[in-house]
């Protein structure tokens, strides 16, 4: 690792991540760049399928047999992953870099007692330990997380524990050697909100310690709200709209940010029919040649320029009043905070045209 | 919120009563134990309503579900539909009864035949039962907002909400009273659950359709549900109308899940508060004496070691916020 590297943790620049198809390869994911920085929490939102669990799994060289990168950059700590021999990429994995997925049913072996299937973890970066030492190491991860008897649980098949335990010895295991960069492909969804908020900050106290960055991929705009430093906004393959959290929520650019956004269920919609994007996202093989929200855009329809060329992330002026209200959160300040570059920008051709209008509920 | 809550009914769809479920667990040196995953439920859902059923992650919604659906069976108590207790009947006659109960499951990904046409899959409950018509199948697709055309395509084709879509029209093949949902929406971005949440509302109101729903979103059980029933340790600590359990938690347990439940503005997050729970979960196969939450418990006291509460409506009080009959919970504090 090089002390004087000073550029962002990780950078995906223009990844292309593609699968063969019956008409030639489709691209699953088609041209997505983002950075993140030391300390951070990244959250990565938007629409189902749009291709968040394949781009963290393409950081992870994980990628599903006959989906592979096309093209594009991941650099971590200035390294090109795509490009490391498979060897040392498994050296990163699961030390440096670690990862808890969306189902942790398919990451467990299910003919596996718990507690062997972390040990297993924990002596792959620390094969000095001994038997009882690994032990100790495996129950007071699991303790760490707040599974109740840590000794009882380890020995015990993974059908025992509900999903919400499950989901705690995944965690456990993600953060066994203090990785740089965590992430958390929706690590709470399966977890009530008691103990998501625990979770949360047995993520965030564990995060604190090693010093790890985290990318938080989930549906939640409210664990967002609570956790994130950054967002990015996904749809269709593609980053439509990347903001400081405080921005995003409160002055979306996008037209899709600004939907999802009005699509939050809360104490005002209860009683009421909620409110939805309508219509459905383009199949990966299908996407139109503009704007692949077009179909579905409230500002771009009937508008030819929409139809006619694809719109490229591009960076925003901060709006004075914004970089004002939207104070980071204590202890998570950053030192490049709002100013820094790709801050905040959006894929739209006309980008922060009455999004609000959608927020507040009025016809559009 | 639904205010439109249905007229008390003749029978429910689904009654159930002191159902235990108890699965075997090592103890320490080998000993044997017994894990209670549902420790003494009883509830019921009417026609045309929905239950909403919420609670701590391992408390035993899913092996409710489970044991309602005949997988899983019980170590007492009952499971009736329509009034009838399914342990009576005959094995031919008890699958017939359990058809009037369907469920949807959480990952619209992994509960659906790759192989199979969308079509096919929502033939398969029809087939099996000799019920198949084509003309069946495209009204189911139309049903849940979905063409005849995209019938012939494979679920990959489709987005996680029309894979949800494709879900509930299969769960809807055999004309069920009530559907059972466990995480139907967990999986969509929040804009594809507003979609399902709206179809599922329309479905209800056009088929007079029951439904039992989990989820861990308190935003999404408020939106659908009429009643909401919160699960601790195998046991219902608190039911009620949903507005009543929202505005006005009455168990600590309730107060501290909801207070927990994160709201999606930036600004807000920083002052809320929230009770947090110290202690651990109890472990399910050696539960604490007298109240299971009492371990975590911000109220507890020497009493509630002692004595298990019970579900009870409220007492009478002259408070400026009356707590409804139908709004119960178990709680020593409660009640005293
Ligand atoms: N192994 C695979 N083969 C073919 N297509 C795939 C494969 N894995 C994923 N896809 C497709 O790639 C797209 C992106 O999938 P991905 O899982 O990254 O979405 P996501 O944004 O994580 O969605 P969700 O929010 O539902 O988890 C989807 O349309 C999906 O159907
Ligand atoms: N087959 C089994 N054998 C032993 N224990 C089991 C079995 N199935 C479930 N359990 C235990 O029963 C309890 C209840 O599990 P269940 O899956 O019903 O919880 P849940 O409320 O659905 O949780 P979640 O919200 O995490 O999905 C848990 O402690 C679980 O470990
Ligand atoms: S480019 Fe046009 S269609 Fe696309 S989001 Fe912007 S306004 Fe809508
Ligand atoms: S009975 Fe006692 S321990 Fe249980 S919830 Fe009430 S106050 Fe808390
Ligand atoms: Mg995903
Ligand atoms: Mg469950």
């Amino acid at each position: 690792m090089s002390t004087t590297y000073t550029g962002p943790l990780l950078s995906v620049q223009d990844l292309t991540i593609e699968v063969r198809g019956d008409d030639g390869p489709v691209r699953l994911v088609d041209g997505v760049t983002f950075d993140v920085h030391q300390d951070e929490v990244f959250a990565l939102v938007g629409e189902s399928g749009s291709g968040k669990s394949l781009t963290v799994l393409a950081i992870m060289d994980l990628l599903p047999p006959g989906v592979r990168i096309a093209s594009g950059r991941i650099l971590f700590r200035g390294r090109d992953l795509a490009q490391l021999p498979e060897a040392e990429m498994r050296r990163l994995r699961g030390k440096d870099l670690a990862m808890v997925f969306q189902d942790p049913m398919s990451a467990l072996n299910p003919l596996q007692r718990v507690g062997r299937q972390l040990a297993e973890a924990v002596k792959l970066h620390a094969s000095g330990l001994n038997r009882k030492q690994t032990a100790d190491k495996v129950h007071s991860l699991l303790a760490a997380v707040g599974v109740p008897d840590p000794q009882g649980r380890a020995a015990s098949y993974p059908h025992q524990w509900s999903g919400g335990m499950r989901q705690r010895a995944m965690i456990a295991m993600a953060m066994a050697h203090d990785p740089g960069l965590l992430i958390a492909d929706e690590p709470t969804t399966a977890l009530d909100v008691t103990v998501q908020a625990q979770v949360m900050d047995v993520l965030a106290e564990a995060r604190r310690r090693a010093g790890s960055a985290m990318i938080l991929i989930t549906h939640d705009l409210g664990l967002v709200a609570e956790a994130a430093d950054r967002v990015a906004v996904m749809y269709s393959g593609r980053v439509v709209e990347t903001a400081g959290v405080h921005q995003l929520f409160s002055s979306p650019a996008h037209p899709y940010t600004a939907g999802l956004l009005a699509s939050v269920l809360g104490e005002g919609t209860a009683g009421e029919r909620a409110f939805a994007i309508p219509g459905s996202p383009p199949a990966a093989a299908e996407r139109p040649a503009g704007c692949a929200f077009q179909p579905r855009c409230h500002l771009g329809s009937g508008r030819d320029k929409c139809t006619a060329a694809r719109p490229l992330l591009t960076l925003l002026p901060t709006p004075p009043s914004s970089a004002e209200g939207a104070a980071q959160p204590q202890g998570m300040a950053h030192p490049d905070g709002a100013a820094h570059p790709g801050g905040r920008a959006a894929a739209c051709h006309f980008a922060g045209e009455s999004t609000l209008q959608l927020l507040k509920g009025q016809p559009v | 919120m639904r205010t439109d809550t249905p007229a008390p009914p003749f029978l429910d769809v689904l009654t159930i009563q002191d159902l235990m479920v108890e699965f075997p667990a090592r103890g320490p040196l080998f000993s044997r134990r017994t894990l209670k995953a549902v420790n003494g439920v009883s509830l019921h859902v009417a026609p045309g309503e929905t239950l909403g059923l919420v609670g701590e992650s391992g408390c035993g919604k899913s092996t409710l579900v489970r044991t309602i659906l005949g997988m899983n069976k019980p170590t007492a108590g009952t499971v009736a539909v329509g009034g009838r207790n399914l342990a009576g009947l005959l094995n031919g006659r008890r699958r017939q009864e359990r058809a009037r109960m369907q469920m949807v499951f959480q990952d619209p990904y992994s509960s659906l035949d790759p192989r199979m046409t969308v079509h096919e899959i929502i033939a398969e409950p029809l087939r099996i039962n000799g019920q198949y018509t084509a003309a069946a199948v495209n009204r189911l697709l139309e049903q849940v907002g979905l063409t005849e055309a995209m019938g012939g395509r494979r679920p990959s084709e489709f987005s996680g909400g029309q894979r949800q879509r494709v879900g509930i029209a299969r769960a809807l093949a055999l004309k069920p009273e009530l559907l059972i949902l466990d995480e139907p929406v967990s999986a969509l971005d929040v804009s594809v659950q507003a979609q399902v949440i709206n179809l599922l509302q329309d479905l209800q109101a056009e088929l007079g359709l029951s439904y039992l729903f989990i989820a861990h979103d308190l935003s999404v059980v408020r939106q659908i549900s009429h009643r909401v029933a919160v699960m601790y340790m195998g046991r219902i600590v608190e039911t009620g109308p949903v507005a009543d359990v929202f505005n006005n938690p009455q168990h600590p347990y309730t107060r501290a899940l909801l207070s927990a439940a994160p709201v999606a503005d930036p600004a807000a997050a920083a002052s809320r508060q929230r009770i947090v729970l110290r202690g651990d979960l109890p472990d399910a196969a050696n539960l604490p004496s007298g109240c299971s939450f009492r371990t975590r418990c911000p109220m507890a006291t020497e009493a509630c070691a002692a004595v298990v509460p019970q579900l009870l409506p409220p007492v009478p009080t002259q408070a400026d916020f009356p707590v409804r009959p139908a709004h119960q919970s178990a709680c020593l504090l409660v009640h005293s």
